[in-house]
């Protein structure tokens, strides 16, 4: 009977390990969210952020096209925007292709004729295109054909630049922001339109953008 | 056993009456405002809150009013739409605006509306603008929140 007791404690052991839970977290966790892009998100911090960007491209868009040596022309000027004309002098890390990119298809959608955006990211393809054209291999397509690809009357140039200041104490740090556009006569040199954007934030946690 | 009575009866009529407050806060006019054009609606009803009547009245709260607003015409013809707002608090409040602009027949047009900050000094007024990207004569509803 006493042999009996420790295989009854053994046995009660082997069973009380078996339901045992197991080791996987099968909690149903933290789910991504979509968030709107105008407005500011979970994660902020003195950079430049979704909302920023927005607000900025839709500030200079509508700023241009109520300027009327630009938009008021009876021939619709040729305008290139893209990031070769945008610098980044800020401590803030930035997409300079997102920016151009968001500000020229904004425009471009916007402007409806009244400018006429010309393309240079894409020239090696337009000019292979141009080439088999001319060799034959291809038909004419059915628009036109030109002695040259579009020559830009207008460019736009924009530079971001900033100001940091941290609180050695508190560990409080804020950027000012100052991101400035001009658009420029490419033939003249002249300045025919400019608008700033500028921000200032300012917060104790620290953000890692990428 | 009268004088209990009395006391039960009163608490339970304040009781009622705090409740009715309550409630009567809680019906904000401006939720559920027919949508008007030329205006501009505080959709951040702490800035800005008118309560319909209760047992207190009509009552008015803000933090925000706006003391002018218009639309006007751009040199290349497109629309500008100002709305003078004024703080009537002791610190600088950081606001967001954006105007949806509609055709005269009050269909919704132009680009899609954004939200621009507007810093208002305490005591003080700023002017928000925005502006349209069409030509056409058009009508406007602005926005205005607490930025975030």
């Amino acid at each position: 009977m006493n042999a009996f007791k420790p295989i009854a404690i053994l046995g009660a052991a082997v069973l009380v390990s078996a339901c045992a839970p197991s080791r996987v977290d099968n909690a149903a966790g933290q789910p991504s969210v979509y968030q709107d892009v105008g407005s500011a998100g979970r994660v902020q911090g003195v950079g430049i952020e979704s909302q920023d960007v927005v607000a900025m491209t839709d500030k200079m868009m509508r700023s241009l096209l109520s300027n009327p040596m630009v938009s008021n022309r009876p021939t619709p000027p040729r305008v290139l925007i893209d990031m070769e004309g945008f610098k980044n002098e800020s401590t803030s890390v930035i997409n300079l292709n997102m920016l151009a990119k968001r500000l020229q298809i904004e425009l471009t959608r916007a402007a409806n004729g009244r400018m006429v955006f010309v393309n240079r990211q894409n020239l090696a393809a337009i000019q292979k295109e141009r080439e088999i054209k001319r060799e034959g291999l291809v038909d004419g397509g059915t628009i036109r054909k030109t002695q040259a690809t579009a020559g830009v009357d207008y460019q736009m140039f924009a530079t971001i630049t900033s100001q940091d200041a941290i609180d050695r104490q508190s560990q409080m740090r804020q950027r000012y922001h100052y991101i400035s556009f001009e658009m420029v006569d490419m033939e003249l040199g002249t300045l025919v339109w400019g608008d700033g954007f500028e921000m200032s934030k300012a917060t104790q946690d620290n953000v890692l953008y990428r | 056993m009268h004088a209990k009575f009395a006391i039960a009866a009163s608490l339970l009529a304040s009781a009622l009456i705090a409740g009715c407050q309550t409630s009567s806060k809680l019906e904000l006019e401006q939720r559920t405002a027919p949508t008007t054009y030329n205006s501009v609606t505080f959709t951040d009803y702490d800035l800005n809150r008118n309560f319909s009547g209760g047992i207190p009245g009509p009552d008015k709260v803000f933090r925000i009013t706006t003391d002018k607003h218009g639309i006007r015409r751009t040199p290349a013809n497109t629309s500008e739409v100002f709305v003078v707002l004024r703080n009537h608090t002791d610190y600088n409040s950081i606001l967001e605006a954006r105007t949806q602009f509609f055709d005269q027949s009050e269909i919704p047009t132009d680009v899609a509306p954004r939200w621009q900050r507007v810093v208002v000094p305490a005591n003080s007024t700023s002017v928000y603008l925005e502006k349209s990207t069409t030509t056409a004569q058009l009508k406007y509803r602005v926005e205005v929140r607490q930025a975030k």
